[in-house]
């Protein structure tokens, strides 16, 4: 038996897969969740092998979700419209219901994941193309422990390379996340965030000082009197945005 | 079109009252030069060649305005211009007197002694005359420039207006769908009443004229067509609570101006919180208009600062500026956890 869990925000939504769910005895719903913080409670809770997910939910969608789970079950979207998820879904492998579907379409989409044996191998990628959702641009969900933390981008101080990871840097404190540097550099807006470094993403709005430091370098200072290195390159780039 | 054309014609009126008021003028002339006994010709000269030389003057001075309309009224090169034609109309009417009648010493007396009252009263009938002109022509193009403004506006706001309502919300159709797919399963009657509920609600929203008024209790029932569809999909998530104490049948209100309005505080309220959501509606008469105040729940810890009203509210803006003629009739209200949007609409 392979274990299923449901998680959309509409009951009646729930209900549907539910029924049709019914028609396959090999799959065991064994958990419905009617948002992300439940979904993601649940997928760590009873390990599934095959979720089916909506994208528009309360608080942090679907591929929000999936940014904080570490350990991938197989997934089946659903949504209804949206056009930005769409475009992303169309040009992978990986299956998506479009709200409303039939049983025959529903089974379809269960032999193709059964065929591709669990694996999400395209997952990634459409976070990644889907992830310019107009709501997206200002915030960035992070896991804290064992809480999940949205952050608005207007609070975001700096993002630091570290490994194969960020450093959010906020007012607070820093909060961890798997996502490259590049990422960030061509999702924020680019009005308020700058890359000054290979390491360093930077808000624009926080910056105090831009001092030479050493010779032929220059440093910038925020507002919580972080220091930060402006590398050569992109010093140009920094001093027209500012107009100087 | 038609007001503009009617006062182009108000204006050639007023080059004819023009030449009437010179004629006058004239005659006033030619009684005062009667009264020292000239002979009629030189009186007949003087008189019609002054006045054939002010109706050619203000002529031009009327041309002039008509395609050189300067921004102030007496600049320098308007001044200049009255200077030289009334230095014109007094040399060449005194030239033409001379040179078809016989003038006597007694009229070169006279007319050095009144040289400089001519010179004044000349002056003083060109610039009344560039002054009239002058302010018609002001007229003219501020309403050129305001009907033009006006409708490039209306222009723009019919497009975005008949693109909103054409844009359908896809994503509330299609999940509305999806429901009636699931309840056809699991409870069939629902199922008849939610395709009920959609039809009403899609009937409402298609054919409408955007700028037509229509009574507050066809606007509310509109609503409430959309908050019990919205209700059938989130369940027990979602609540709205409807405050109708006054008599809601009477006031008027442009056709589906709360629909967005609802729309954002259900969609905020239900996609900004994981709680179980209200949605407040409250009606309010005031003296001169009523007001509709929509409240929703929020997060205000995770909202960013700068996010504005929306789409949808900008729209409604929009609308209510062209309807009113008022630009504050929209406000948002952020209060603790709630969020609240006020629209006021005035009531003749």
């Amino acid at each position: 038996m392979k274990k299923v869990i449901i998680i959309d925000d509409e009951p009646l939504a729930r209900s549907i897969v539910k029924s049709f769910l019914a028609n396959h005895a090999d799959l065991e719903l064994i958990d419905e969740s009617n948002n992300g913080f439940e979904g993601i409670k649940s997928i760590e809770k009873h390990k599934p092998d095959l979720i089916f997910l909506d994208i528009q939910m309360p608080k942090i969608n679907g591929f929000e979700m999936l940014e904080l789970i570490d350990e991938e079950p197989g997934i089946i979207f659903t949504t209804a419209f949206d056009e930005y998820a769409i475009k992303a879904f169309e040009t992978s492998a990986i299956d998506y219901l479009l709200k409303p579907f039939t049983q025959e379409r529903f089974d379809k989409a269960i032999d193709k994941w059964k065929q591709r044996n669990g694996t999400n191998s395209t997952v990634d990628s459409i976070i990644e193309t889907a992830q310019k959702q107009p709501d997206e641009d200002l915030r960035i969900v992070v896991k804290d422990g064992s809480e999940i933390k949205i952050i608005p981008t207007d609070t975001v101080l700096y993002i630091e390379a570290y490994d194969d990871y960020v450093k959010i840097h906020t007012k607070e404190k820093y909060f961890v996340k798997k996502k490259t540097m590049s990422y960030y550099e061509k999702t924020l807006n680019s009005k308020d965030f700058l890359r000054i470094h290979r390491s360093y993403i930077i808000n624009i709005n926080e910056l105090t000082k831009i001092e030479s430091y050493e010779k032929n370098s220059y440093r910038a200072t925020l507002k919580n009197n972080a220091k930060i290195p402006i590398s050569r390159s992109s010093y140009s780039g920094l001093k027209e945005i500012l107009g100087l | 079109m038609n007001p503009t054309k009617k006062k182009y014609n108000a204006i050639s009126n007023r080059m004819v009252k023009t030449i009437i008021l010179l004629v006058l003028i004239a005659i006033a002339q030619y009684t005062v030069l009667s009264g020292q006994g000239f002979s009629n010709r030189i009186i007949l000269t003087d008189v019609i060649s002054t006045l054939i030389f002010t109706i050619t003057f203000t002529s031009i001075i009327y041309i002039i305005q008509q395609y050189y309309h300067s921004k102030e009224v007496l600049n320098v090169p308007n001044m200049s211009t009255i200077v030289l034609f009334s230095f014109l109309t007094i040399l060449w009417s005194h030239l033409a007197t001379s040179a078809f009648a016989e003038t006597t010493n007694a009229y070169n007396d006279f007319y050095n002694m009144t040289f400089t009252l001519k010179s004044i009263l000349i002056v003083l009938v060109y610039i009344i005359c560039h002054l009239i002109f002058w302010i018609d022509q002001q007229k003219v193009q501020e309403v050129r420039i305001q009907k033009f403004a006006i409708e490039k506006e209306k222009e723009a706001n019919r497009i975005e207006m008949n693109s909103l309502q054409q844009q359908f919300k896809p994503h509330f159709l299609f999940n509305s769908l999806n429901s009636i797919n699931a309840l056809t399963v699991v409870n069939p009657q629902e199922a008849q009443k939610m395709v009920h509920l959609l039809s009403e609600f899609m009937r409402g929203a298609i054919n409408v004229n955007p700028s037509e008024l229509v009574s507050l209790e066809k606007e509310i029932h509109h609503i409430k067509l959309y908050t019990d569809i919205e209700k059938v999909r989130f369940g027990s998530r979602l609540e709205v609570n409807y405050d109708l104490t006054e008599d809601i049948s009477n006031f008027k209100v442009p056709t589906l101006i709360l629909q967005p309005i609802i729309e954002n505080a259900v969609k905020y309220g239900l996609y900004d919180n994981t709680d179980d959501v209200i949605i407040s509606i409250q009606v309010k008469k005031q003296q001169h208009s009523i007001k509709i105040s929509v409240s929703n729940p929020f997060d205000p810890t995770t909202q960013s600062a700068s996010k504005g009203t929306g789409y949808g509210l900008q729209s409604i803006e929009k609308k209510m500026l062209i309807l009113y003629n008022q630009s504050n009739l929209l406000n948002t209200k952020r209060e603790d956890n709630t969020f609240t949007t006020i629209l006021e609409i005035p009531q003749r």
